[in-house]
């Protein structure tokens, strides 16, 4: 056998290379997405931002969406109270959840449209629960079937109805008096003047038996909260 | 005293407040030992490189010791990554779509041709054994592996093995700063982020590689000590001698940038030691860092190290004073990594508290997998020395080798 | 003949007695006076003023139809948070957030003589709760401050994101690609407010994402929507008759971290100097 060249294997070794380039090339090409941006400043994949939009919002824009026609006096009576800045979902839950949220369309959610079907479908549905209970409310109302202890209150008190006391909790959530609260907001505190706001804060009621409502339901329509 | 111990917490806190994402450590083992693995790449392949490229002539005898030891450790080097990777069958995009604005995008086309660089080396040297097992026809995958390696050329002649020592002399010389950048951007990676305060310092890169340098170095002399035991062969004394000299001028290098990030940090008495004294005199540093890294496994080395190299004395005691230096060594690295990767993150941004750490044994990035991942380059190791000449010349009777008829 | 060079009194010998060649030391300095000062003036105007348009810029470059119609901000008026933590229930809710992480949350400050008393329980997903006497008592004042994703201009987040999984947005969002995220957690390191985390159910890089499903059609985001208070605003900083707008304008807002000179896009009314 005559002796190779001195650089015959590097030239062949060089030929190995060339070959794994151009499959090298050809699968990072093959791995770079479609609509990759090619600029280092801003380097992402454009159609990620439309792949984007294909969630589901599952709160409503504003509260015309529930208003406008399935709840129109309430709306109307809403619109016009103190309560008027707060929004219907952050107490009753998303609107999506309230209605099967893959068959609404984003009209619905914006501007309050349902079709006839919609309508109709939604009066045989169940009536809202308040998706804004905190966790320890809602396992709560599982396991006691029904019945809730606030926490926080000096005496247990035991509410029957779990709407009303996740409501009340809301209430509690925002206008118990706290420390950390901006002064000019309406905060309920301590005072000999309001005796049943005071039940309300320590769980004790006056003259109620147990199992009755709490006060502030009885004074206080929370869509038109001036009593 | 508040909470965790500590004396008092920055910001003036009265309780240790941790944001609510900071709960959670998001880099831990498996990003300890990452560094830990690449580290031992670069300091091996200093080793060969100071033998071929520095012609320090007392290292030859394990220049190729290094360069396999290097290769072994190399092919495990993004396993810890795979295992932390949330999406690890997507770790291809590093390749595809890296964004250069990011050290860690590199790493995909550093690591890649950093092996790449590295194996052609040991082809070039191994290049003679791979024609002559070829030659004899040996058999099973081995002899496979060996007919496919030589490419087709079936005959060694002095002037393609001169052509071979040029080549692989340049690549050494090219490997050498390429080993430094597969660490180094290591170092960019924790040192450019501002906003962990333990981690953001310029030093960080030159600290990282020149510990990276001592563990490797460390670890060759641990298993080469090893492996001339079990072999019952003397050990190269001018080798070792030398070696410990270089190593300890490395060492002293590494300890000194390390305590003067500290020292920076607490002269400024800015933001950083606001909570980088807590973190450091804290439950966990306290022990990991103070005692262990320092005290412990830095202050006796450097002194044990200019024992050995200063003063004179037999070789037996030069044997057993190294092996001790070197385990401590190792095991400072490999602390010292624990101390950065997830010291940093117990800071929490909040500025007003601390996590605790709590280790992980089972589970992806747990120490089981860590220890595993960790042997691994030991076991590929002691396979390739079943096969392949490490400590004794691999052209011996390559030149004489002629393929059958 | 020269007189020494007094106040008004010049060298007569050089005022030409004619218009022509006529320069007149003193006007010569006033007028390299006065041009040096308005290039100076104009230097510095424009400097600043061409850092604060670029300090605010949108991503350019991108093609059509992704170009920005929008420039969106984010305020947060810490004088009207009454910690109901809606806002962090309506997040979880509309983004799925698991328990553990959070895409929002809201920090309650005690400010004492000993120091800052700062909690955050549940991320106040339900709401908070009394102090307890003995801090209570401590009390000189007390305030929530919600916190989110400030979408930064200069964010560290998208330089360290080794993939280009998360990329600022041509109206602003900083947003992930969770199609691309390698879940390497680098991003999660990189941010100074500690907004990212890893999702656990879905082992990639999260969150807030200003609600991109919503905003991008012309919704508002669910915090925003849910917060009785007027706490979190939204609106577009391109429309002058937007209240984000406004408040901007009127320049009375501090940024969180400002020393990290990331440039957010949330900005604070009435934020705390205790507050980091």
């Amino acid at each position: 056998m005559k002796k190779p060249s001195p650089t015959a294997h590097l030239i062949r070794l060089a030929a190995v290379f060339a070959v794994g380039f151009v499959v090298f090339v050809t699968a990072k090409s093959l791995a770079t997405p479609a609509t990759w941006n090619h600029d280092m400043s801003n380097w992402f994949r454009l159609k990620s931002l439309d792949d984007m939009q294909t969630q589901v919002p599952a709160y409503a824009n504003d509260n015309k969406a529930c208003a406008r026609e399935c709840h129109e006096k309430i709306g109307k009576m809403f619109n016009k109270s103190m309560h008027k800045g707060v929004s219907c979902d952050s107490c009753h839950g998303a609107l999506g959840d309230h209605i099967d949220a893959t068959k609404v369309e984003l009209e619905t959610l914006l501007k309050g449209k349902f079709s006839d079907e919609q309508k109709t479908s939604l009066k045989k549905a169940a009536a809202p629960l308040a998706y804004g209970w905190p966790a320890h409310l809602q396992a709560a109302h599982e396991k006691n079937g029904g019945t809730v202890v606030p926490e926080g209150a000096a005496v247990p008190v035991i509410v029957k109805n779990p709407v009303k006391a996740a409501v009340m909790w809301q209430c509690r959530n925002c206008h118990l008096e706290m420390i950390n609260k901006p002064a000019a907001f309406k905060q309920f505190r301590l005072d000999p003047k309001f005796k049943k706001h005071n039940a309300f804060i320590s769980g004790q009621v006056e003259g109620q038996a147990e199992g009755q409502e709490i006060m502030c339901l009885k004074c206080h329509d929370p869509h038109n909260p001036t009593p | 005293m508040g909470a965790l111990g500590l004396e008092s917490l920055p910001g003036d806190a009265m309780i240790n407040y941790v944001f609510p994402n900071n709960e959670h450590v998001f880099w831990s083992v498996m990003i300890v030992i990452y560094p830990y693995i690449t580290g031992l790449v670069a300091g091996a392949f200093v080793v060969s490189g100071l033998s071929h490229v520095f012609k320090v002539k007392e290292f030859h005898p394990i220049g190729n010791f290094a360069l396999i030891a290097a290769f072994c450790f190399g092919l495990f080097a993004a396993v810890p990554l795979l295992f932390h990777l949330g999406q690890p069958q997507r770790a291809y995009e590093i390749y595809a779509t890296p964004h250069l604005t990011s050290a860690m995008s590199i790493f995909g086309y550093v690591y890649g041709s950093y092996m790449v660089v590295l194996m052609l080396e040991i082809w070039l040297i191994y290049r003679p054994f791979f024609i002559k097992k070829a030659n004899e026809g040996a058999g099973g995958l081995f002899g496979l592996i060996c007919r496919v390696l030589t490419l087709g050329i079936r005959r060694y002649t002095p002037e393609a093995a001169h052509v071979d020592h040029k080549f692989a002399t340049i690549l050494a010389g090219i490997g050498i700063p390429w080993a430094f950048t597969l660490h180094g951007y290591v170092g960019f990676i924790f040192g450019s982020v501002k906003s962990i305060a333990w981690w953001a310092t310029p030093l960080q890169p030159i600290i990282f590689l020149m510990s990276a340098v001592v563990s490797g170095m460390a670890m060759l002399m641990l298993m080469y000590c090893f492996l001339m035991w079990k072999r019952k062969q003397p050990i190269d004394m001018p080798m070792m001698r030398k070696f410990v000299a270089f190593l300890w001028g490395f060492f002293i290098l590494d300890f000194v940038l390390e305590m003067l990030e500290i020292m920076f940090a607490k002269y400024e008495h800015g933001h950083h030691w606001e909570v980088v004294y807590p973190l450091l005199t804290g439950p966990t540093l306290k022990y990991s860092f103070i005692y262990g890294q320092v005290l412990t496994l830095s202050v006796i080395p450097v002194v044990l190290l200019g024992f050995i190299v200063l003063k004179k004395m037999s070789d037996k005691m030069t044997i057993l004073w190294t092996n001790i230096a070197c385990f401590l060594l190792v095991m400072q690295v490999l602390f010292m990594r624990f101390n950065v990767v997830i010291g940093g993150q117990l800071i929490s941004k909040s500025d007003r508290g601390f996590v605790s750490y709590q280790f992980e044994v089972l589970g992806r990035e747990g120490l089981i997998v860590a220890c595993g991942i960790l042997s691994a380059p030991f076991i590929v190791y002691f396979i390739l020395s079943r096969f392949i000449p490490i400590f004794e010349d691999p052209a011996a009777g390559a030149y004489e080798s002629e393929p059958r008829a | 003949m020269t007189t020494k060079l007094k106040g008004l009194h010049m060298n007569k010998a050089s005022i030409p007695v004619t218009g022509e060649n006529y320069s007149d030391p003193r006007r010569e300095f006033l007028k390299n006076v006065l041009a040096g000062t308005a290039a100076a003036t104009v230097l510095m105007a424009s400097g600043p003023g061409v850092a604060a348009t670029k300090k605010f810029a949108l991503p350019e470059n991108i093609p059509d139809p992704y170009k920005a119609k929008h420039h969106w901000i984010y305020v947060i008026n810490i004088n009207n948070c009454i910690g109901c933590g809606n806002c962090v229930r309506a997040c979880k809710r509309e983004n799925s957030v698991p328990d553990t992480v959070f895409r929002t949350w809201v920090e309650r400050y005690l400010l004492t003589n000993e120091g800052v008393y700062v909690e955050s329980p549940k991320g106040a997903l339900e709401g908070f709760e009394h102090y307890n006497e003995e801090i209570r008592k401590k009390a000189i004042r007390s305030f929530t401050v919600p916190k989110l994703c400030n979408h930064c201009h200069q964010p560290p987040c998208v330089q360290v994101c080794p993939v280009g999984a998360t990329f600022k947005a041509p109206e602003g969002h900083v947003l992930v690609d969770w199609t691309h995220c390698i879940g390497c957690a680098y991003c999660v390191q990189a941010c100074p407010y500690a907004v990212r985390f890893i999702n656990p159910v879905e082992h990639k890089a999260d969150k807030c994402s200003w609600c991109y499903h919503r905003t991008s059609k012309g919704m508002r985001p669910a915090c925003v929507t849910v917060c009785p208070n007027k706490a979190r605003l939204w609106g577009d900083m391109n429309d002058n008759e937007a209240e984000v707008t406004k408040i901007f304008n009127e320049g009375q807002w501090m940024v969180l971290k400002p020393q990290m000179h990331t440039d957010p896009s949330v900005f604070y009314v009435g934020l705390p100097k205790e507050v980091i």
